[in-house]
């Protein structure tokens, strides 16, 4: 395995399962101390954790959390005395989500409750595929359904919600074709869908034609009711936005949410998407707003924060230009249905520790056990190709590293470090582990980056001799770099590195001396997404405080993230480049706290603006402490982070980009597979969950296990 | 390869023909028009044959672990289709002997047996549209398609040869007549029933195009010994006038062979005598061109190819099936290749 | 540098892509073509089976294999061409035909073929139709599993004689309108009698037979029909006048 981030590792996991009864021997190179990727994390000062950026697990993360469910159940065994001993002690429901909405009287928030999904994911599926284009419709009209009571009872006139529930129930059942369409059209007559009570009524009435009709609706001159109340649903919803842009801001995003859901289905309607063979992937050309636009959404709706906080969770902005949102619609409708249709326990979940705690070092502890090796310093400085043979399919012949250190008399390096029971990686290699370990520490390497080119040696593993299959788990930013024959070999390669985009990152983490509540914000701790550019994305992760060894004491943890604007000229990252990037965020960081931080805690500025630098925690003491002072220089004993580096950088899904990934199944050179986020892994997005899948197809690629039907999601339209 | 696979291959022919006649004759109406056509359908498939289409289509499936039953169908239509195509073929080819019998069109004119042959055509959907009941509308669905992908690839190879005969084409390359015998001998005689084995057994899990490979082998090996049979077989066994490949002027490997072996003047002579009509071919013109080709060593390096061939398709078996666990129908699939070359 | 023992080929994969329409797609591999062929395995295979037989070898079978293996590569090669060329094709089935006929064009010339493809024309429109029917059930969509339930039928009978009645009727069909043809036999000499009466619901189909006093015994068949005229299922009728009931009271 080359590299040690979730992708790899979990194909590790897969290959030297009990079954295979030690068939595959699995050694993993590692660049630099730590494994994880872009999921690494290390703990610094105080034991703070220092992350890349923020990770949030999803509750359809099925194979993700199944893997950390095994994970956590072995390591068990093998280690009892392990502080978070049951996976439900590293990872929880997270509390509500949030998105925040440009309005014309400034910035609101919408916090939403989504009701816990049935079991917890990673529980057992039944047998085939649960996900269908029609499941998917079903539910799509349900939420309308339930959105629609909700905005019943939110309205002004008092027997309102009262009225919308009778209606429901007066409605004699309904059944048969005719006696649907008789109803429909009655609905549909020109100014019976003002009410809501009446929309709700459509709706009902819009969920059993989808069952009726269902397949022939898809088909050119097929069934009309569906259509026709879709499309009447749609006006009405529209009429709805219009009538109270100036009213109740609940009601409106309500229906701005119905009005991008009846877009949905007419997308769908109109795509034929539940008859394409290639299902959502048909419109992976569009972007995801201008399909929607395409198909009747309302600019309000598009510029809701609802749907900006998707495109800042994704990340997704072209080479990092907030101006630029882009990302490719089958993705988006694909994750959309996935997140909210079919999460189990909650929508989101959260770690208890920083990822690098939760995830890398149980499975690096689990791995270990049943016998993989870890080589760590070891960098991927080229992949060598046999020479090229018509006959014969182009295999992997050599692959070359840099030793970026080696371990003091030869053993094994032990990455891990305990912080309060809990096994953890550090923010910094341990050097006394190390030959040259004074020296190394002087120099402060940076063997995480790709400029440093210091090393204490080379290595060259041989076909046969060294190893008989390789997964490439390096990101696709790194394959400029390492992968140069095989992207001259082959075209498909070639496609792949130009048209799968990365973008590169900024985040920064505070520690405060007050709680939220007491900086002024009103509402429970939240994720919130969709806020001002830079750092559009606020995570309240004071539940760390007890892993971490404040002195002083610490009542929020707050980190902040967004996309950083690629500045990357000709590509090339070099240390120099690397400290201005930084120096950036910094600057956007103390900006962005003293000018719009006021927003989300009021209470956090002085009156005149600018943020209140006292309130962040250091355990600098004496001649350190007078040094940051107070004023804006205390912001340096925060963390802040530039993730300009190739592996760093987050994987995109543009539009018309998509075809060009590649799968880990495909076999170009024939004892080479790919893994990570940025291949085909049937969900085709940055996130833990696609990294998991791809890690599992690697697997099967070698050895056939799993079976393609075991990966959950895989087959889904 | 002696005698136990040849018997092995013979029992498993026959037993699978007779499942497969048996089950064929329920597809046949009894309604009228009897005279011109419903008596007349059942006539190619009563005359008997070897039932190799059908019965490596079911073979193949139950290599798998699957039932005779969930095969049978299938292996009805295929037999339905390659009637249907004999029918047609022996008025293309204008042949006069069919099975040691006189062919439909000598015995009902041209035009009645051009419709019985596309009476049986039509009949052999009949039993596909039926498999959804057992194999579910996937399946069927697939299956059918794929039909149709057969029908069209054994059409276009039949285009070709017929076209060579028409326009007297002399230049033929080897590699021309292996590409059309990939498509009008292989796909329904061996690509199509593995296919549709496999399918049907492996239920998708099988990548079907490793089957061309292996059909393609074994099938133009079944080819070129159809066709050295034709110029040196037991005429009473083998149930057509020897020499008729010659008089149609079929376009043959040794033909081929010899046409590119063959002196000036004699390929002057075979190109005068190919574009003649066939009536004007003369007994000694076929018993020269024999002569000849005895002489060129042309029949000899066609049974040397059909042999290669034998053994290219034997390789390709492990390839495919080899993983599968022993069975009598294994073992029949993997005795084919040496049996079509050997049988006489 | 020599290598200490053969190196390792991976084994072929049956599937490298997502089955993203089960209903559609029919699992079809996308692209999955295997380990490229070793053409020299297959010479060597060849040159000792015909070592064993009478036939003198080398050159003649070399060249004439060889050209085999040249003609199934290049066609095998062109189909992959074809196929990821049509890759975006809206008609694309996934399968290695280069100029595949769209069946939804009533345009298309089938010139000298067209006798010998109608049949497959006509089977193919059927097919669509019962395709149509198909509603997929609540239960999860298994690719291959079986066929969606067919609806539950119950059967009521007006008939003097002892009748057995059967109805089958395809999945999906109860929602529609459905007719029942008259039944019957074989024989020339027995008036068919019609008047089945069917409804549907969802889920469950009610059939009603009436059969006429003076109607013969015999088995009586009949199709069931949707309002296009497309089969959706059978109905089937046998009268016996020999038996006596169970326990020899009169029906």
């Amino acid at each position: 395995m080359v590299g040690g981030g979730c992708a790899a590792l979990t194909t590790a996991f897969e290959l030297t399962r009990p079954e295979h009864m030690g068939r595959y021997e699995v050694t993993v190179y590692q660049m630099g101390w730590r494994l994880g990727g872009k999921g690494a994390s290390g703990r610094g000062v105080a034991d703070r954790v220092e992350e890349h950026g923020l990770h949030l697990w999803m509750g359809f993360y099925e194979n993700a959390f199944r893997l950390m469910r095994e994970c956590y159940a072995e390591r068990q065994e093998a280690f009892p005395n392990c502080r978070f001993a049951d996976w439900r002690d590293a990872f929880k429901p997270a509390p509500d989500v949030g998105v925040a909405d440009r309005t014309a009287e400034g910035w609101e928030f919408w916090l939403s409750h989504f009701p816990p999904g049935q079991g917890e994911p990673g529980d057992p599926t039944r047998s085939g595929s649960p996900f269908t284009v029609l499941g998917y419709l079903r539910q799509s009209v349900m939420l309308i359904g339930e959105l629609l009571r909700s905005a019943g009872a939110m309205e002004s006139s008092p027997g309102a919600a009262g009225r919308a529930r009778t209606a429901t129930q007066d409605r004699s059942a309904v059944s048969g074709p005719e006696a649907l369409a008789a109803a429909a059209d009655s609905l549909l007559r020109y100014g019976q869908l003002a009410t809501t009570a009446a929309i709700l009524e459509a709706s009902e009435i819009l969920r059993e034609a989808i069952d009726l009709f269902f397949p022939q609706m898809f088909f050119p001159g097929g069934a009309a009711v569906p259509t026709q109340l879709i499309e009447g649903l749609a006006a009405a919803a529209q009429c709805q936005l219009e009538r109270l842009v100036a009213g109740d801001r609940e009601l409106r995003r309500v229906w701005q949410v119905i009005d991008l859901i009846l877009a949905i289905l007419r997308g769908a309607t109109r795509s034929g998407l539940a008859f394409d063979p290639r299902g959502f992937d048909a419109i992976n050309d569009y972007e995801w707003r201008e399909w929607l636009r395409l198909n009747g959404a309302s600019e309000q709706s598009l510029d809701s924060g609802f749907m900006r906080g998707i495109y800042d969770l994704a990340f997704a902005f072209e080479d990092g230009d907030v101006k630029r949102p882009r990302l490719a619609a089958g993705v988006a409708l694909r994750g959309a249905m996935r997140m909210f249709f079919t999460y189990r326990g909650a929508l989101f979940w959260r770690m208890s520790g920083g990822m690098g705690d939760t995830v890398f070092a149980p499975l690096f502890q689990v791995l270990r056990q049943r016998g993989v090796r870890f080589e760590f310093f070891h960098r991927l400085r080229n992949v060598g190709l046999s020479p090229h043979n018509a006959n014969e399919p182009s295999c992997v012949r050599a692959l070359e590293f840099d030793v970026q250190a080696r371990i003091k008399g030869g053993g094994e390096y032990q990455p891990l470090v305990d912080i309060h029971g809990v096994p953890s990686w550090p923010s910094r290699p341990d050097y006394r582990q190390l030959a040259n370990g004074p020296t190394l520490a002087r120099e402060d390497r940076a063997f995480e980056a790709i400029w440093e080119t210091r090393r204490a040696g080379r290595k060259t593993l041989r076909v046969t001799d060294d190893f008989d299959f390789v997964v490439l788990g390096v990101s696709v930013g790194a394959l400029p770099d390492v992968a140069r024959e095989l992207i001259e070999r082959e075209p498909r390669w070639r496609d792949m590195v130009r048209y799968v985009k990365t973008v590169p990152t900024q985040a920064f983490q505070i520690w405060m001396r007050k709680d939220v509540r007491e900086l002024g914000w009103p509402h429970p701790p939240v994720n919130l997404s969709g806020f001002v550019e830079p750092f559009d994305t606020w995570a309240d992760m004071s539940h760390l405080i007890p892993e971490e060894s404040w002195s002083d004491p610490v009542r929020a943890i707050a980190y902040f993230c967004s996309v950083l604007p690629d500045a990357a000229v000709d590509g090339a990252v070099t240390e120099r480049f690397q400290q201005e990037q930084r120096e950036q965020v910094r600057a956007s960081a103390i900006r962005f706290l003293d000018r719009d931080v006021g927003t989300l805690w009021p209470k956090a500025t002085r009156g005149g603006g600018g943020f209140c630098w006292d309130l962040l925690a250091s355990e600098d003491r004496g001649k350190k402490a007078k040094m940051h002072g107070s004023g804006e220089r205390r912001f340096d004993t925060q963390y802040w982070a530039a993730s300009v580096n190739p592996t760093d950088r987050y994987v995109l899904s543009l539009p018309g980009s998509m075809g060009y990934r590649l799968s880990p199944l495909e076999i170009t050179f024939d004892n080479l597979t790919i893994a990570g986020d940025w291949t085909a892994t049937g969900l085709d997005s940055g996130c833990i969950e696609s990294a998991v899948m791809s890690g599992l197809l690697a697997a099967h690629a070698i050895s056939r296990r799993p079976a393609l039907e075991d990966i959950v999601g895989y087959d889904h339209p | 390869m002696v005698a136990p696979d040849g018997n092995l291959v013979s029992s498993v022919l026959r037993e699978y023909g007779d499942a497969t006649r048996a089950s064929l004759f329920d597809y046949l109406p009894t309604t009228e028009p009897r005279r011109y056509l419903y008596d007349l359908v059942g006539d190619y498939p009563r005359r008997g044959g070897r039932a190799f289409r059908p019965s490596l289509c079911i073979a193949t499936a139950r290599a798998f672990g699957t039932p005779l039953e969930m095969a049978l169908r299938t292996a009805v239509s295929i037999e339905l289709i390659h009637n249907a195509m004999l029918i047609h073929d022996d008025i293309e080819d204008e042949s006069e002997q069919r099975r040691g019998k006189p062919t439909m069109h000598v015995n009902e004119g041209v035009p009645i047996a051009i419709n019985v042959g596309d009476m049986l055509s039509l009949l052999a959907m009949r039993p596909l549209l039926d498999n959804r009941h057992m194999l579910g509308p996937d399946l069927s669905l697939r299956i059918l398609e794929e039909t149709e992908r057969m029908a069209r690839e054994s059409a276009e190879g039949q285009a070709l040869e017929l076209g060579w005969r028409r326009d007297n084409v002399i230049d033929v390359a080897e590699a021309d007549y292996l590409l059309m015998v990939l498509k009008k001998t292989c796909w329904l005689a061996t690509i199509h029933p593995s296919r549709m084995g496999s399918l049907i057994g492996a239920r998708g899990a099988v990548d079907l195009d490793r089957c061309i490979r292996f059909g393609f082998f074994l099938g133009a090996a079944f080819q070129i010994q159809d066709d050295l049979l034709n110029l040196e077989g037991d005429s009473t066994a083998y149930g057509k006038e020897l020499g008729g490949d010659i008089r149609e002027g079929k376009r043959t490997l040794m033909l081929i062979h010899l046409l590119e072996k063959a002196t000036d003047a004699e390929r002057n002579r075979l190109r005068s005598m190919l574009s003649q009509p066939r009536d004007a071919r003369s007994d000694g013109d076929v018993a020269w061109v024999i002569e000849r080709m005895d002489a060129h060593g042309s029949i000899d390096y066609a049974r040397q190819v059909a042999h290669g061939l034998a053994g290219a398709a034997r390789h390709e078996f492990t390839g495919l099936y080899g993983h599968l666990p022993d069975s009598r129908d294994k073992r029949f699939i993997e005795a084919l290749p040496a049996w079509v070359i050997e049988r006489n | 540098m020599s290598a200490s023992r053969p190196r390792i080929r991976r084994v072929p994969l049956e599937r490298t892509g997502p089955i993203r329409n089960p209903v559609v797609s029919a699992a079809r591999p996308a692209l999955g073509f295997g380990l490229p062929f070793d053409p020299r395995e297959g010479l060597r295979t060849a040159e000792r089976l015909a070592a064993v037989s009478n036939a003198a070898v080398q050159g003649a079978v070399e060249c004439g294999v060889k050209t085999a293996y040249t003609v199934i590569d290049e066609y095998m090669r062109r189909g992959r061409e074809a196929a990821s060329r049509h890759r975006e094709h809206p008609n694309w089935r996934g399968d290695m035909n280069d100029n595949r006929y769209s069946y939804s064009n009533p345009n298309t010339a089938w010139g000298p073929m067209g006798p010998f493809i109608a049949p497959w024309m006509q089977a193919m429109q059927a097919w669509m139709c019962a395709m149509s029917a198909f509603v997929p059930g609540a239960v999860p969509q298994n690719p291959w599993g079986q066929c969606a339930t067919s609806p539950a039928v119950s059967v009521k009978v007006f008939s003097r004689y002892p009748t057995e009645i059967s109805a089958y009727v395809d999945p999906g069909a109860d929602a529609m309108h459905l007719t029942a043809d008259a039944l019957s036999t074989d024989r020339a000499d027995v008036r068919p009698f019609g008047g089945a009466v069917i409804t549907s619901e969802c889920g469950h189909v009610r059939v009603s037979v009436t059969v006429p006093d003076d109607q013969p015994a015999g088995r009586y068949r009949a199709a069931i029909k949707d309002a296009a005229g497309c089969r959706r299922g059978e109905l089937t009728v046998e009268i016996s006048k020999l038996e006596t009931p169970p326990s020899g009271r009169t029906v």
